[in-house]
């Protein structure tokens, strides 16, 4: 099965290769031990990731091509596109998203504090409850129990079930922290360790306010922006951003560029993420000055955008070529450089006079799809090309395979944000004349909403390939090298 | 690092106390307009039948395609397109525990669509029984299948919302007059089931064209919020 790919001996050392610093043999073992002690929990978090990620895939699909023909499936109330939507949303938030953020965040933190994990069982527990109260919620949002929040649209039960999965995960992952050995400071951990405090109270404060009995109105959908705003940054971005400063670093053999940068980046990010949001209801029922504020409040994200940019860029400079070869890389990269490509997109938008056009219409999921997708998710398929590995001790099993995952996500997503930011300036466009009528208006995004059924197949193709090479993976079907499989030869000649 | 989890959990708490606390303390204040002369409140308290219709709204993700936000007219043609007679504003809401602002128009927007001219041309009295019949009727079709009035909307239809029931005797009052190829097997009728009633019932409840002291120059003064 597995064919090894090509070691060259030293004497053909390939040069565009960084020289990673020496470990001692008694080091490496520690590592492995490390990853050891995390690889059940950390495996089990990528697998039910990747599930919820390959069913959302499906999902995905059928409320595109309900969009273009709205009778296909429509007879089930369980299959209805009002129904199908939320509960997307919730596999790919809840499901794929923040599963395998928590795997990272486990691994990277048993590696990064150099301590074991101690009880890699409560962790597991901890897993099939969030997965379980996550798979109750969703055939209740099939049934007909959604409470028609966006993110939020989950039952309470099962966010309080989740929620008790998540604090056993974090009370170990902060545990961990507690119990660094000295000097093991680093800004990944910052990240992560703040991103599971953020999210802890993100979830309980977003879903136990909608729920108190004397809260009516108005600041149900404010405080539904603003749950929406905390997890996408202090959830999603701050985990992706803790993800990526150790990546970048490990694997292009480079200290990161400035320390200072590091922490100038972080803290900003820290006092300045959680403000913002409530810009989509610019023009709507809720005060203007909080609008004004959250507008003004996105557009000073440029500062630790523009620091953590600047110091990603710094890092990788000169190691660009590394793209080529490590697939680990080239996702990070990706999902780096769509950080600051959806980060300035989000301040773009959140403008009063941009809002008025491309407000309530596809643009805003096309920049979603941007964050969730191009940023977070690509920064967690590098992450997991690099850690699984290390976890069921082989190397993955096809270098075809990565590139067929990649292509296929890639194009899939670059489509899907394509064609609804277009189909969404349209739709904004006719909205705004009133001449315009609601039947018309819609058919005129039918033809572009063509191209994301394809995106949806490519996104899809691509999920299918990346579960098989898990599951090849888990079965320990890969193969045993001294080098990780590159998706090109570093070496100057066609990976096998 | 000492600083480090007072730091982040202050970050966390100035952001929530500023978009979330501050707001809640100013919006619930927030009580009904009412009319001096004729005692008449608003927001209008809406029916037990449109209760039940609301939740049914929020089980099957109207929201997902559907705004209940008039945009000011600088973000928008939503007055101009008589989506509602004036911007939407906090007070129009105060009575709601699930708010369907919403994130994407795929539809229009359904703010006032109870007050909206739909079966009726001209400017029909609204508040006739003839009137909501009518409107009524033109919601079950609609719902039924939308491509029966619009043969090019992209609305899914809402049939398991209603019964094809087999005649007992003679057909029932609420059975649909649907054109062909829509109509039931000859002996069977389609009728709406208590959900879609209760759907239809809140849809005809949606009306927020009211004036109210924010939104006009000189308006009756607003009452203190009801006691809870």
């Amino acid at each position: 099965m597995s064919t090894s790919i090509a070691i060259d001996g030293p004497e053909t050392a390939p040069k565009t290769l960084p020289s990673y610093p020496k470990v001692s043999a008694a080091d490496m073992r520690a590592r492995v031990e490390l990853d050891q002690s995390a690889s059940g929990p950390t495996s089990l978090l990528f697998g039910m990731g990747i599930l919820w990620l390959v069913a959302w895939s499906f999902i995905n699909l059928a409320l595109s091509v309900k969009l273009l023909h709205p009778d296909f499936l429509s007879g089930f109330s369980f299959l209805t596109f009002g129904r199908l939507k939320p509960i997307a949303t919730a596999m790919f938030t809840y499901g794929w998203a923040t599963n395998v953020g928590l795997g990272v965040a486990l691994w990277l933190m048993v590696r990064l504090c150099r301590v074991p994990l101690v009880s890699p069982f409560s962790v597991i527990i901890g897993t099939l409850i969030w997965n379980g109260g996550l798979f109750g919620g969703i055939v209740a949002l099939h049934l007909g129990a959604g409470r028609s929040l966006e993110y939020l649209e989950l039952p309470l039960w099962s966010q309080l079930t989740m929620m008790g999965g998540f604090a056993i995960i974090g009370v170990w992952v902060i545990g961990l922290y507690f119990k660094r050995l000295e000097g093991t400071g680093f800004i990944s951990q910052a990240y992560i360790v703040a991103a599971f405090v953020w999210m802890a109270w993100t979830l309980l404060a977003g879903n136990i306010f909608t729920s108190l009995p004397w809260v009516h109105g108005v600041i149900i959908a404010i405080n539904n922006a603003w749950f929406i705003n905390g997890l996408t940054h202090y959830w999603f971005t701050a985990l992706a951003l803790g993800v990526a400063f150790y990546i970048i670093p490990k694997v292009t053999g480079k200290p990161i560029h400035s320390y200072y940068l590091a922490y100038l980046g972080f803290w900003s990010f820290a006092f300045l993420a959680g403000w913002g949001g409530l810009q989509r209801y610019n023009g709507g029922p809720i005060p203007v000055w909080l609008v004004t504020l959250n507008i003004v409040a996105t557009a000073l994200m440029i500062i630790p955008v523009a620091t953590i940019a600047v110091n990603h860029h710094l890092t990788i400079v000169g190691s660009h070529e590394m793209m080529h070869f490590s697939p680990t890389l080239r996702f990070t990269v990706v999902g780096a450089m769509a950080f600051t490509g959806s980060s300035v997109t989000a301040i773009i938008l959140s403008l009063r006079s941009v809002a008025a056009q491309t407000g309530l219409t596809y643009v805003t999921q096309a920049q979603s799809h941007f964050v969730l997708y191009a940023f977070y998710s690509f920064i967690m398929f590098g992450a997991i090309y690099f850690i699984l590995p290390r976890i069921v001790g082989r190397e993955w099993v096809s270098s075809t395979l990565i590139k067929f995952h990649f292509w296929g996500v890639a194009y899939g997503i670059g489509l899907t944000i394509l064609v609804l930011t277009i189909a969404g300036l349209f739709q904004g466009k006719d909205w705004s004349h009133a001449q315009i009528d609601n039947a018309t208006v819609a058919q005129s995004t039918l033809p572009l909403l063509r191209g994301a059924i394809i995106g949806g197949l490519m996104l899809l193709f691509g999920h299918l390939v990346f579960a098989l090479h898990y599951l090849l993976m888990i079965l320990r079907l890969g193969q045993i090298s001294e080098e990780p499989t590159y998706i090109a030869s570093p070496h100057g000649e066609e990976a096998h | 690092m000492k600083n480090f989890f007072p730091g982040i959990l202050g970050a966390f708490f100035l952001g929530w106390i500023v978009q979330v606390g501050i707001p809640y303390a100013s919006l619930a204040r927030l009580g009904p307009v009412v009319d001096p002369d004729t005692n008449e409140s608003y927001p209008y308290n809406i029916s037990g039948l449109a209760q039940q219709g609301r939740a049914v709204y929020a089980a099957n993700g109207c929201v997902s395609c559907h705004t209940q936000d008039v945009r000011a007219s600088y973000m928008g043609a939503d007055i101009e397109r008589k989506w509602g007679t004036r911007q939407s504003v906090a007070r129009d809401y105060i009575y709601e525990d699930a708010v369907f602002l919403g994130s994407l128009r795929a539809g229009p927007d359904l703010s006032s669509v109870g007050a909206r001219d739909l079966a009726l041309t001209g400017d029909a009295d609204l508040t006739s029984v003839a009137a909501r019949g009518k409107n009524a009727t033109w919601h079950y079709v609609h719902l039924f299948n939308p491509r029966i009035i619009h043969p090019k909307s992209n609305m899914p239809s809402f049939s398991y919302l209603f019964d094809t029931k087999k005649i007992k005797g003679e057909r029932s009052v609420k059975a649909l007059d649907l054109p062909e190829p829509y109509t039931a097997a000859a002996g069977y009728e389609i009728v709406p089931s208590p959900e879609a009633e209760a759907l239809v019932g809140y849809l005809l409840s949606l009306n927020k064209n009211h004036d109210v002291p924010e939104m006009k120059g000189a308006a009756p003064a607003a009452a203190p919020a009801p006691a809870k």
